[in-house]
């Protein structure tokens, strides 16, 4: 049997020699102790077989390691194969993948398989046999000849370039007539016949080896959207977005609408839609961040609205950016435009997720048309891609895969310039510290080019800080930002297809000095960029043309970040995630009041009902024997949704049978009431009522904290406070905790045992902790907890006020959280009402939160959010 | 096949009181004394030894036979009087009886002295971690 390896002890006549016992001897046989055991726990540790499939870290670890060396990192495959051949455990080989087939193809292919490898060695031992000449390096004549396939490409790429700038030259653009959506480019024919009802991400190769996508029937807008990625990723991405390293998504599926006229006519478009409407269109006036925004060195984001629907139809949110006016190079040289009679015309691009894009592209076409002289509606859709990164290594993963490209006749870039910016931004962690709203312009070249990264030699933190306090200060951009290229549709296309490919690369970087990054060359596209930080959620956004997006993308996922490992990428359970933890709403779940929000439920709706009904039924909640209190049975309408319907209609009346659901109601029965316009009707004083403003149903979106204990849920219920039963509502306030409660409390008994003070001797002190110990007291808790008989039940279905939308526990805040619609007019009435009661301050904005299963509910505050 | 567990005991035997054989100049720190170094006679046979008749006597045949299968001294040191045995994980405190109950060293030195269990624990690398920990403790404290 095997035994551990013993641990050596000294006997005490060498310790001690001559039994003389002194300190020095005594610290010495310590000592000497301590090393022998270390030495035994290294030596015991070694000696453990551990085979190499278990030094794999725990996010690599697969059951199947043990019998295939491939499922395991490069740096233990020879490790696992020799254990395998000492072990004779049997390798488990090509038995998966695509082409593998079963029976006779496995066997045809593994047949050729051997034929090929038979043919090769033959192949080899010929070439040996013949010439005993051995090639080892490449001969000059060989490099020649490199360089002329090299040079052959560069003078095409050359001609192509000079066309593309003929056609520049020769072609005026025409203002497009009749506005068409764009269609997905053309995919390559192996990947055609699964992009015919929904498009690929241009990473989606990246994604579907390591995320869960949208399943293929199913699509999300039509596209193919990575879910969640296949590893364990809450708390990383918590982590990676709050605390070290970075958290990145491809949102190339947010859509992008181009809008071109004269800037009167696009002011007029913009404001039908609502763009700026709120702040008494603070936002058109003449000065402060309106004009910056117009003259294209700010982006604006907010809510678009449906014609002349503003304030009460949302259609999503939406940032606007407008192109800034300078010197274009077609009139520059172009002689006949007729540039200085008309006023020059701009460039403004719309981005808006899809989900809310087809109604906007509809109100958006038919206020262009309008519009006097019209404004021509591109659809840049598959044109133009992004990616969103957030966290702390962002800006440090984004200054290594953008590198601006060098300035012509190899000069250095104005200290004003983005491109000098850029650099100096590299020293800034948090994106929230620049000023709000900026975005910053430039091209890149193809980040593949320098690739792999190399460490950035330390710069001066002192110094490097002082000069980027100084630029955010006083943002030179202001003055100098040109107009990005990203809004010319040329210079777009001229990035796209000069892209080089993978081969050629990898050519270059083998003909280049080692260590070294290849020389950049003309014919390299410059590939146009736009960034921008946002404020709220703490991260940058890239726009980039569409094919561009990929080379990009694997320069931020391979990139070493200072703080170990490289960033994450995430899908979109991440995007909700990082939302609700930095309590902000997520469109279109959190918004019901939008078309968009009605559609995202009704499908959240399917879904849920579908994973109910297929478990067993004693396996399943029982929604109709729930019970309530003051018996009441029975869940409020369906159990698995937000009941939306029941909440507007109310119960089913007696002769509707219950069986029979009710109408299902497709366009949206909701209106949307924004933030701001709720606070202000909530803290107006005289309570103002919402007949005011609207008599339809109306929802507004607010943020849920409970007071005790519990986590949110999706589709928990929400009620009022009961406004019918006084004493239901007493025992509601009586919930509220304050910790005078309890030391306020007349009767001795129930007060907590008070500490004595240090003066009471130890004699004293003693026996009080003795007779505690022997008899502790017990403190009748004031506080009754559900289930037990004095807590209050739920109030009644009037008093239901709504229902979470995002709920869980928050790892940013340290409790359960969440977003929730409520209905304006019940909270608004019931606001009214505490007023009148002149309620204590703790009384306002007290709901209580029932979970769709539960028969009790527990008390919470919520907030506009 | 089902895991045979055990529990691992750290004991240190401890001299209070009594002066050590020798005879030395200087009067020992109260430190040095209680943890002076044990005869070399103490081997691991015989503290084994001792062990199965202390629990013998408190527990009878029943103790002895349920305690000895996975009896064994893992470590002794006689010179910083350290001992890690095992026991059968269900009756440890069978042996940690026998072990407090011991007023002297067995037989052949019959010193007086305490067994004192300082740890127990279920895998012998934080036994092992926690006699380590003990012995940097005092040597800082022998130093002072």
């Amino acid at each position: 049997m095997w035994a551990p390896p013993s641990v050596v002890s000294i006997p005490t006549s060498k310790a001690f020699p001559n039994d003389e016992v002194n300190v020095a001897r005594f610290v010495k046989a310590r000592e000497v102790e301590v090393r022998a055991l270390e030495e035994g726990i290294r030596s015991a540790k070694k000696s453990q077989m551990r085979r190499a499939f278990q030094d794999v870290p725990r996010d690599m670890r697969r059951r199947t390691a043990s019998h295939n060396p491939r499922r395991v990192p490069q740096r233990l495959r020879n490790r696992i194969r020799k254990e395998m051949k000492d072990d004779n455990t049997p390798v488990a080989s090509g038995k998966s993948g695509s082409g593998v087939g079963k029976g006779t193809t496995a066997w045809l292919r593994k047949d050729g398989i051997k034929q090929a490898k038979a043919k090769a060695k033959a192949r080899k031992k010929k070439k040996k046999d013949d010439d005993g000449v051995v090639v080892t390096k490449l001969d000059e004549k060989n490099e020649d000849m490199d360089v002329d396939v090299e040079e052959g490409k560069e003078k095409k790429d050359l001609r192509l370039k000079e066309t593309l700038l003929k056609s520049l030259q020769t072609r005026k653009p025409k203002a497009k007539r009749s506005t068409t959506l764009a269609t997905p480019p053309k995919p390559p024919a192996q990947f055609r016949k699964r992009q015919i009802h929904k498009s690929w991400l241009p990473t989606h190769l990246f994604h579907t080896k390591r995320a869960h996508m949208t399943p293929p029937v199913e699509p999300l807008w039509r596209f193919a959207v990575p879910l969640t990625p296949t590893q364990k990723s809450y708390r990383p991405t918590h982590r990676a977005s709050t605390l070290r390293g970075a958290v990145a998504w491809d949102m190339s599926y947010m859509a992008t609408i181009a809008l071109e006229g004269v800037e009167k006519s696009i002011s007029g478009l913009l404001k039908a839609i609502g763009v700026g409407a709120d702040h008494d269109g603070e936002l058109w006036k003449d000065g402060g961040f309106g004009k910056k925004w117009r003259t294209g060195t700010r982006i604006w984001e907010g809510w678009v609205f449906e014609r002349e629907g503003w304030p009460l139809k949302p259609i999503a949110p939406v940032v606007v950016v407008w192109s800034s006016e300078g010197k274009s190079d077609i009139d520059a040289t172009d002689p006949t435009s007729k540039v200085s009679k008309t006023p020059s015309k701009r460039k403004v691009f719309i981005r808006i997720h899809p989900a809310g894009f087809l109604q906007l592209w509809q109100e958006v076409t038919r206020l262009a048309k309008v519009q006097k002289p019209s404004v021509s509606v591109e659809d840049l859709r598959f044109e133009i891609g992004s990616i969103e990164i957030s966290g702390p290594g962002a800006t440090e993963t984004l200054q290594t895969a953008l590198w601006p490209t060098q300035a012509p006749n190899s000069e250095q870039y104005p200290p004003d310039s983005p491109q000098a910016v850029w650099k100096i931004l590299s020293s800034c962690i948090n994106p929230g510290s620049l000023p709000n709203n900026t975005l910053l312009a430039f091209n890149i070249s193809d980040p593949r080019l320098h690739h792999p990264p190399r460490p950035r030699e330390a710069t001066e933190p002192a110094a490097s800080l002082a000069l980027l306090n100084q630029v955010i200060s006083a943002w030179p951009l202001d003055k100098t930002l040109s107009p990005p290229a990203l809004f010319d549709r040329n210079a777009r296309l001229a990035a796209q297809r000069c892209l080089p490919s993978q081969q050629s690369i990898n050519r270059r970087k083998g003909a280049a000095k080692p260590g070294q990054y290849p020389e950049p060359r003309p014919t390299d596209p410059q590939i146009p960029v736009l960034l921008y930080p946002s404020r709220i959620s703490g991260s940058w956004t890239v726009i980039l043309p569409w094919k561009c997006v990929m080379p990009v993308w694997a320069a931020i996922m391979y990139h070493p970040l200072s703080t170990g490992s490289t960033p994450r990428f995430g899908g979109l359970k991440e995007i909700r995630q990082i939302a609700f933890e930095g309590s902000r709403t997520w469109y279109p779940g959190d918004y019901l009041g939008t078309a968009a929000g009605w559609d995202w439920e009704l499908q959240e709706r399917a879904v849920r009902e579908k994973e109910w009904s297929k478990r067993p039924k004693g396996n399943r909640v029982a929604w109709e024997s729930i019970d309530l209190g003051n018996n009441r049975k029975g869940e409020i309408g369906r159990g698995w949704a937000c009941d939306w319907e029941r909440l507007l209609l109310g119960p089913p009346t007696p002769p509707e049978s219950r069986a029979s659901k009710s109408t299902k109601l497709s366009l949206p029965p909701f209106q949307h009431l924004s933030s701001p316009i709720i606070s202000d009707l909530l803290s107006s004083n005289p309570p103002c009522a919402l007949r005011d403003i609207t008599t339809s149903p109306t929802l507004f979106t607010a943020g849920i904290k409970l007071l005790t204990r519990g986590v949110p849920v999706p589709c928990a219920r929400i009620y009022r406070l009961p406004t019918n039963n006084a004493e239901l509502r007493a025992k509601w306030l009586s919930l509220v905790p304050t910790s005078s409660v309890l030391y306020k409390s007349k009767s001795k008994a129930n007060r907590p045992p008070q500490a004595l003070s240090k003066d009471v001797p130890l004699h004293l002190r003693r026996r009080a902790l003795a007779a505690g110990l022997l008899a502790p007291v017990v403190v009748e808790k004031e506080i009754p907890q559900p289930g037990d008989k004095e807590y209050p039940t739920v109030p009644d279905e009037p008093d239901l006020i709504g229902f979470i939308t995002t709920g869980n526990f928050n790892l940013g805040e340290g409790r359960g959280t969440a977003v929730a619609n409520l209905l304006a007019d019940r909270v608004l009435v019931a606001n009214a009402e505490n007023k009148v009661r002149n309620g204590k301050v703790q009384e306002k904005f007290l709901c209580i939160v029932r979970e769709a299963g539960q028969g009790f509910g527990r008390l919470a505050r919520w907030e506009v959010v | 096949m089902v895991r045979v567990k055990h529990r691992y005991l750290v004991a240190t035997f401890l001299y209070p009181g009594a002066p050590t054989a020798t005879s030395s100049k200087e009067s020992l720190s109260q430190v040095l004394q209680f943890n002076q170094p044990t005869s070399d006679r103490l081997d691991a046979p015989l503290l084994l030894k001792a062990i199965r008749q202390g629990v013998a006597e408190l527990f009878g045949d029943y103790g002895a036979g349920v305690v000895s299968p996975s009896l064994r001294i893992n470590y002794l040191s006689p010179a910083t009087s350290t001992a890690i045995i095992r026991t059968p994980r269900a009756h440890c405190q069978l042996v940690w009886a026998a072990l407090s109950f011991m007023t002297q060293l067995p037989d052949p030195i019959a010193q007086p002295c305490v067994v004192r269990v300082v740890r127990v624990s279920g895998t012998i690398r934080k036994a092992e971690h926690e006699v380590i920990r003990r012995a940097k403790v005092i040597i800082k404290r022998a130093q002072e």
